[in-house]
């Protein structure tokens, strides 16, 4: 009995959340110019910009496609704000009146800010693309979770900590990222750089499920992954770029490793794209140095590729994957004797 | 010949009171007319507030057309077209509920009222930065 229920869940995560491979037919390029010509428009005119972005557009996900474009073409991430919220919600997570009082007034600033300056955190990306293709009778969701990147601690949060979209198209429904398909912050100087990332479009779910956890019951059957909160807490660190190469990361599906000497690890992908074994390398750390170095083995057949490598010595590694210049995805190692 | 002069006279009196009548008639129903065209061609204005009774500089939009304005600081507003009864109004401002508005004969003065948006917000951000394993000293 547990195992059909297991199968119909199957079921589920292969048809409801759908990817961008759906309209390879589709030429984006009069949407994007669409959003491109809407470059100086402000946000206190709601319903002439889905006018203008979406005018001329005969489909459905065209009309979305400059809508969610011009949202992470336009829109910058305000990491002040951030912090000061999460400052605030720390200080208060006890206090529920507190709280509630400090929400609200943080909706008052947050709106001001998009609205004079297109500065927000991410939940105002997910709501203002769920703003405007309301307006253009598109249907579209909010959604919260956990979102899973290489300098947050998810163990500590104390509540979800990220914002993404659902929005249904031609009867499916599909995951969007708005804010970490719009740029990027420097770890550094904390400022914002636009860099539009496509992968966050109409995302591959399997991918996407690795760093994105959703919360929300109403959800559970459309996410329809068998993922609990533990498996993705142990899941392996993946990077903006891996929505760039990968269709899915198939294992490991751990992010830290206990071997012994000379053992290997493997590492499996499906691939968007065919890429050259000469791209494809390792940065491992150990603490002390950081080497750069190839797979003891690497197979590539059409898009499954398969790579893996033998640690030698014993120590404790970061092991970061790369291809070429990108980084994909992070595992830690401890080698023993 | 006095008495046929009469009575062609006669006939073409009531052909003129006929054609008159007719005459009348259409006059009576061009001007009956006038004031219902009038009743469809609503001038709407109105006042915008959030819940609380606060003024809003909110958006106003026909819907299905590119005509539009926003209410002014004390909320005001007037709309620049004329419009028909089933017209569409769509109030909108950011961080407030959308709100759609149906134009009939009664709709010379709206008072909209937009309810707050509460979303709770959250911000994960994206990093290029590689992980890092915290490594006892």
């Amino acid at each position: 009995m547990k195992n059909l229920w297991y199968i119909i869940a199957f079921i589920f995560v292969c048809q409801t959340f759908a990817q961008q491979s759906d309209f390879s037919h589709i030429d984006f390029s009069k949407a994007d110019s669409n959003a491109l010509a809407c470059k100086d428009e402000k946000l206190n005119k709601l319903p002439k910009l889905v006018y203008k972005l979406t005018s001329g557009l005969p489909t459905e996900v065209e009309r979305f496609r400059a809508i969610y474009m011009w949202v992470c073409t336009n829109i910058s991430n305000d990491y002040n704000l951030y912090l000061k919220n999460e400052r605030k919600r720390n200080k208060f997570y006890n206090d529920s009146l507190k709280l509630n009082a400090w929400n609200t007034r943080f909706n008052k600033i947050i709106f001001h800010k998009l609205l004079e300056e297109k500065k927000t955190i991410c939940t105002g990306y997910a709501y203002l693309v769920k703003k405007l293709s309301d307006l253009a009778n598109i249907k579209c969701e909010i959604v919260h979770g956990y979102g899973r990147t290489s300098t947050t601690n998810i163990e500590k949060l104390k509540s979800p900590n990220h914002s993404w979209n659902a929005v249904e198209l031609n009867g499916k429904w599909y995951l969007c990222d708005p804010t970490w398909a719009s740029g990027f912050q420097n770890a550094e100087t904390l400022e914002f750089t636009f860099q539009y990332n496509d992968g966050f479009f109409l995302s591959e779910p399997e991918l996407f499920a690795v760093n994105h956890f959703l919360v929300e019951n109403k959800w559970i059957f459309l996410e329809g992954n068998t993922n609990t909160f533990e498996t993705f807490l142990e899941s392996p660190i993946i990077y903006g770029k891996a929505y760039k190469y990968l269709l899915a990361h198939t294992a490991p599906k751990k992010m830290h490793h206990s071997i012994t000497k000379h053992d290997k690890v493997t590492f499996e992908f499906v691939l968007q794209k065919p890429i050259e074994q000469k791209d494809i390398s390792f940065l491992i750390d150990n603490g002390h140095h950081i080497k750069k170095t190839n797979p003891t083995n690497t197979l590539i057949e059409d898009l499954s590729l398969t790579i893996d490598y033998q640690f030698n010595s014993i120590g404790f590694y970061d092991v970061h994957l790369y291809f070429g210049d990108d980084l994909i995805s992070t595992y830690t190692v401890k080698v023993k004797n | 010949m006095k008495t046929h002069m009469t009575l062609t006279q006669n006939r073409n009196s009531l052909k003129l009171k006929k054609a008159m009548g007719l005459i009348g008639i259409f006059i009576f129903t061009l001007l009956a007319s006038v004031p219902i065209n009038a009743q469809t061609d609503i001038t709407v204005k109105g006042i915008v507030t959030d819940e609380f009774g606060q003024p809003l500089e909110a958006n106003i939009t026909l819907k299905g057309a590119n005509v539009g304005t926003f209410s002014d600081k004390d909320g005001t507003f007037t709309f620049p077209k004329e419009l028909k009864k089933n017209d569409v109004l769509i109030f909108t401002h950011l961080g407030f509920n959308t709100i759609e508005r149906t134009i009939d004969e009664k709709s010379s003065f709206l008072e909209i009222s937009m309810g707050t948006e509460i979303v709770e917000m959250a911000g994960a951000l994206e990093v290029d930065k590689p992980y890092k394993s915290k490594r006892k000293k």
